[in-house]
């Protein structure tokens, strides 16, 4: 079974690039210019790994999805 | 004279020399004001700023409806060969065409990538400052600043050391016509010659690396050129025009503004000299200080009602991020330097989709920079009664030259 995770984007980093909402649409979005997951949780798939590591604020981080978030 | 006509002249002596005190009355009295003069609309309060970066509505294909105007009036010549150049560049990208170029490009400047690159560009910037002598009075533009970011970028693209001199010249003749000289009437012929130079050197270049790739950035683009047409051949050289002439100019001038700013405050940089980990804060606060970028120009794309102004398709806009940077409403205390400050980002690289690709790259190489002149250099300061001489540009921020007197110190790496 493949683990799930959660996708993380801190706001107050954002700068709204759409550097991973064009290389994971699946997992991504924009909304009023800051990213944002589109789902609580998911598959860590190459394309998710690749959109974290190219934003350039490091604004993003994955966590598995079994943990509670830190804070909200 | 009054206010409004005072601040139709966007390059006033007192506007280049002090554009915070110039767009900061402006941001205070008129923050969307409508320039005679550049026929454009100025934007100077970070909200409405911020707001533009991020509203696919301010368009960034300036060179497009400038290129339509020229025929319009019959003024086609040989600078149409730039043009042609320029609206391959990412930064003239409107979607979808600016999507699918940046992803491409930025595998090489995220923030791990660059990363990797720290230990060279150490190595740069010692070996620029090796031959200064005991002590005395050096330009730290000409020296450093101007050399580090050149270097670096040529070695990333696969430039070889030997021909890194020819691109000085280009740079500066292109440098005039994009950020806009002032009064400057030779500047497209001098920018057509420079461009056309440049792109024969690089078309011999990519020639090259395609029929013997290496580990640099044109091989990169030219592998995605010739798998599945992902970069045509001319984007891949407006490209490399690009990220050269980028790689330039702004980086320089953050290195150099900064250097300023910390020559002026010697308990700062002894902070900083005693504690190199609070570099990274510094040069942000130094980019929201004093960046590099006065300016960034849009170019309507719809009709739109925009903070009570009536803003028409075509229409220039200039977003004086100088002056949002320094925006009382997000900045407490905004004209200090404070390397602590927990406030809004600043918008020195933008925001949104154009946000600056080689940000990483120019913080890594600033913070570098400033590592390596405090463990080497101390007591920077300005020679008493050097005037400071400001580029006459509208959208960058850059010392002609930085005469520092400093002493070595004895500690060496």
């Amino acid at each position: 079974m493949t683990d799930q995770v959660r996708v993380r984007v801190d706001p107050s980093r954002c700068v709204g690039s759409g550097t991973c909402v064009a290389i994971a649409p699946d997992d991504l979005e924009l909304l009023d210019g800051v990213a944002r997951a589109r789902r609580a949780a998911t598959v860590l798939s190459p394309e998710l790994q690749d959109a974290v590591d190219s934003c350039p604020v490091e604004a993003l981080s994955i966590e598995p999805a079994s943990e509670q978030p830190r804070e909200r | 004279m009054n206010r409004s006509a005072r601040h139709e002249e966007l390059l006033s002596e007192e506007a280049v020399r002090d554009p915070y005190t110039f767009f900061g009355e402006l941001r205070e009295t008129e923050p969307v004001a409508y320039n005679q003069r550049y026929r454009s609309w100025v934007i100077t309060r970070y909200s409405d700023v911020s707001a533009a970066f991020k509203d696919p509505r301010f368009g960034s294909d300036r060179i497009t409806p400038y290129v339509e105007q020229r025929r319009a009036q019959g003024r086609q010549d040989a600078s149409d060969a730039v043009f042609d150049i320029l609206s391959d560049w990412l930064v003239f990208k409107d979607p979808p065409d600016h999507g699918r170029l940046r992803r491409l490009v930025n595998r090489a400047f995220t923030p791990r990538a660059v990363q990797q690159m720290e230990g060279r560009i150490e190595e740069i910037a010692e070996e620029l400052l090796a031959d200064l002598p005991s002590e005395g009075v050096a330009d730290l533009i000409k020296e450093f600043a101007y050399p580090l970011p050149a270097i670096v970028i040529a070695e990333m693209l696969g430039v070889p050391a030997s021909d890194r001199g020819l691109f000085k010249q280009w740079s500066d003749d292109l440098g005039a016509l994009v950020f806009g000289g002032l009064e400057d009437e030779g500047r497209h012929e001098r920018a057509t010659g420079g461009m056309l130079e440049l792109v024969e050197y690089l078309t011999e270049l990519i020639d090259r690396y395609t029929q013997e790739p290496a580990d640099n950035l044109i091989s990169a683009l030219t592998r995605s050129r010739d798998e599945g047409d992902a970069l045509s051949q001319s984007e891949v050289v407006a490209t490399c025009t690009l990220l050269l002439f980028g790689g330039h100019e702004t980086t320089t001038n953050l290195i150099g503004n900064s250097l300023l700013a910390l020559a002026e405050r010697p308990e700062l940089r002894e902070e900083l000299t005693a504690d190199p980990d609070l570099l990274r804060p510094a040069v942000e606060e130094l980019l929201r200080f004093d960046g590099p970028a006065k300016a960034v120009v849009r170019v309507m794309v719809d009709d739109i009602a925009f903070a009570g102004r009536q803003l028409q398709r075509n229409d220039r806009v200039f977003l004086v991020t100088a002056a949002a940077n320094r925006d009382p409403r997000e900045f407490s205390r905004p004209d200090e330097i404070d390397i602590r400050r927990d406030e809004a980002q600043h918008l020195g690289f933008g925001l949104g989709a154009h946000y600056c690709l080689g940000a990483p790259l120019a913080r890594m190489e600033a913070v570098v920079a400033l590592r390596v002149i405090f463990r080497h250099l101390a007591e920077l300061r300005l020679p008493d009664g050097h005037d400071l001489h400001w580029h006459p540009v509208l959208l960058n921020r850059g010392l002609a030259e930085l005469p520092l007197a400093y002493r070595r110190s004895e500690v060496r790496a």
